[in-house]
């Protein structure tokens, strides 16, 4: 006979999966009815919960800290961020977990309170955002004490983490401007290197480049930081190079979204002049003005296996610090066209 | 040099002997209490770092008797808007020892759920609600919660014992309405939320009040060809606008509720062929962040600031309970950028 679970007393209770863990804990958060009803049902069932998980759960704070690790104020990250929590709190919602938002910028006061975050168990488990290689906290975080799962890569950390495969969406990104012809091809990074992912771009970029054999100009890697206007930047560099780029991949919407001011303030036109691949799918990607081609992120799926892989770690400590890499998905829209000798 | 302790749990009384300090001292660096010097700051620190100590956060609760938390109740994940006003909260609380809880809602369900079990001293001090007007049934078990709330953006006629943050929307759509008729625009379109959405959203009534105030003012007849509204999102203004702009006379400028939905309608005018701003106007609202690249034409209600603001009112509450009720009013603004043009004649 199947073993009875949490799931089975809510139904029959006809309360939440949330409610019933609490009257089990005895948390003064649910009315005398709600608890006589709860435990009739489990009554009913034979259900008894597990006395070792609820040792577990004691002294646990239920609660999921999200850490946004990247500089301070990227603006239309949220975007993509919203999605990602989104993805996040459906899972952590089913085991009666919170999400605590957290912005920890890289510098003194950030890190302090990241660090006081972990020293003082203020979550049972952190989701870090936005990882960078010279970052020093990795360093200096308290071994072990809570499980943490990154929302991005660190090479040589022994972290888990839930990435999307950013080197290929690059690549991809890449090649389809190379089979439309293009063979000026140029870059603008959604922040500065540091960043894995991109550096992983980069690198996706490159490849694709390098398989054709064509020449590689350094001038026309540009660095974004996450900004519009960084992006406004490092599009009126790369209009002011002889010869000019015929197509641009920016590895971030957010990033484009400048890049496009800077083209239609030289008076040239979109795919017409420049063809521009994105890189993110934000939710104004699509009514951009033209619509931008871009690599999709599955924004949602990021945070829902982020959530899962540390519920897994906080349930059992034997589960391995996996690494997962999302695969992308190039959308094609508005943007591009076949390279032309007549483009200006 | 690395101090010596006997022990491998240090305490705060170790930390405070080898800063050279008291241990009050100590515990006020840890409760970032502006009254200790920097010098003294870092140098706790230091030695709290060398020492490996590890405050008692359950302790220090249950000496101050705070739970050092703060939830915000918001429909954060269906409406875009949302996120900026977020974004000041988050960006604002940053700066202080409180860590923030958000509790997302979907359903009225959702929010009674939430209403009846959050504002409770043992899991937060203090609850800031979103754009969610309680029901009625809740409101007396508000009035007599165990911690502050404040609401953002919660426009309800039984609110008058807290403290609010809000924009005033009638006005707000007045405003977006009267500079198309200033233009000279006479057949004006508005597209908008679906009425009696099931949580009480009041934003997009309360626009389309002004917006019909603006067009009496100025004898324009109510046209309900002109008036199409649907369930919030951006796809969904697009298919309203297409229908609107496709009518044997229609409109020459359209108010969408929110920049959002402005975005659906630039869409259908481009999908139409329909040059903007020369042969139709759109106005949104909101002045979302992406406003600014498309060049929209808005009304801005300043969604980081007022995020901001109902915070600094829930922390000025939670230090004194007594503090008078406030209300903080978020003006609206007409940006004009370049989606509105007198009408083709």
């Amino acid at each position: 006979m199947p073993a009875v679970t949490i799931k089975d007393v809510a139904r029959e209770a006809g309360v939440g999966v949330g409610t019933v863990s609490r009257v089990f804990n005895r948390s003064t958060l649910v009315s005398q009815e709600t608890q006589q009803r709860v435990l009739a049902a489990a009554d009913k069932l034979g259900y008894y919960p597990d006395v070792s998980a609820r040792r577990l759960v004691k002294g646990r704070t239920r609660i999921i800290a999200f850490i946004e690790r990247h500089t301070p104020r990227p603006p239309f990250v949220d975007a993509f961020m919203a999605e990602v929590l989104r993805g996040i709190h459906s899972v952590v919602i089913e085991e009666d977990y919170h999400i605590l938002i957290e912005p920890c910028a890289p510098g003194e006061k950030g890190d302090r309170r990241l660090l006081n975050l972990i020293r003082e168990k203020h979550a049972d488990g952190l989701i870090i955002s936005g990882p960078r290689i010279d970052d020093p906290i990795y360093r200096s975080m308290p071994n072990g004490q809570i499980p943490v799962v990154l929302q991005g890569y660190l090479p040589g950390e022994a972290l888990a983490c839930v990435d999307v495969d950013n080197y290929t969406g690059a690549y991809q990104a890449t090649e389809y401007l190379l089979s439309l012809g293009h063979r000026r091809i140029a870059m603008i990074s959604n922040g500065p290197f540091v960043y894995t992912a991109a550096e992983a771009r980069k690198a996706g970029y490159l490849a694709a480049l390098e398989k054709t054999g064509i020449e590689i100009f350094p001038e026309y890697i540009c660095e974004g930081a996450f900004s519009p206007e960084s992006g406004y930047q490092a599009m009126q560099s790369l209009l002011s190079l002889d010869p000019r780029p015929s197509a641009v991949f920016i590895a971030s919407d957010t990033v484009a979204i400048g890049a496009i001011k800077a083209i239609e303030g030289a008076n040239l036109l979109i795919p017409e002049d420049i063809s521009i691949v994105g890189f993110d799918d934000i939710a104004w990607s699509a009514y951009l003005s033209p619509p931008l081609t871009t690599v999709r992120l599955p924004a949602q799926e990021i945070g829902e296996k982020a959530a899962r892989l540390l519920m897994n770690l906080l349930s059992d400590d034997k589960t391995v610090c996996t690494q997962e890499f999302l695969p992308t998905r190039l959308i094609l829209r508005g943007s591009c066209q076949p390279y032309s000798d007549n483009s200006r | 040099m690395k101090p010596v302790t006997n022990s491998s749990h240090p305490t705060i009384r170790d930390v405070a002997r080898h800063a050279g300090v008291s241990p009050g001292t100590v515990s006020r660096v840890l409760n970032n209490s502006p009254l200790v010097k920097e010098t003294t700051r870092q140098r706790v620190w230091e030695v709290i770092e060398s020492l490996n100590y590890t405050p008692n956060l359950i302790a220090r609760r249950l000496s101050l008797g705070k739970s050092l938390r703060i939830a915000v109740i918001v429909p954060f994940f269906t409406r875009p808007a949302e996120v900026e006003r977020l974004r000041g909260v988050v960006n604002h609380l940053a700066h202080t020892q409180y860590d923030l809880v958000i509790h997302n809602i979907e359903t009225p369900e959702q929010r009674a759920t939430d209403l009846a079990q959050i504002p409770y001293r043992e899991w937060v001090d203090g609850v800031l609600v979103i754009s969610l007007p309680p029901e009625e049934e809740f409101l007396p078990r508000l009035k007599t919660a165990e911690v502050p709330i404040v609401f953002v953006d919660v426009h309800h006629p039984e609110l008058r014992d807290f403290d609010l943050v809000n924009g005033d929307d009638v006005r707000g759509g007045y405003l977006a309405a009267r500079h198309l008729i200033d233009l000279g625009h006479r057949r004006i379109g508005f597209i908008g939320d679906l009425p009696d959405h099931p949580l009480g959203f009041t934003s997009s009534r309360d626009r389309f009040e002004g917006f019909r105030n603006a067009l009496a003012e100025a004898n324009i007849p109510y046209d309900s060809n002109y008036h199409a509204e649907s369930v919030h999102g951006q796809y969904l203004a697009q298919m309203l606008a297409e229908k609107m702009l496709t009518l044997p006379s229609p409109p020459t400028a359209i108010f969408a509720a929110s920049d959002t939905q402005a975005m659906g309608v630039l869409t259908a005018a481009r999908h139409l062929r329909i040059p903007v701003p020369e042969h139709l106007s759109i106005i949104g609202f909101d002045d979302i962040q992406v406003a600014e690249y498309l060049g929209l034409t808005t009304i801005r209600q300043n969604l980081y600031a007022s995020g901001k603001a109902g915070v600094e009112l829930l922390l000025e509450r939670m230090i004194d309970p007594k503090i008078e009720r406030r209300v903080v009013e978020i003006p609206n603004e007409l940006i004009i950028r370049s989606t509105t043009f007198p009408p083709n004649s």
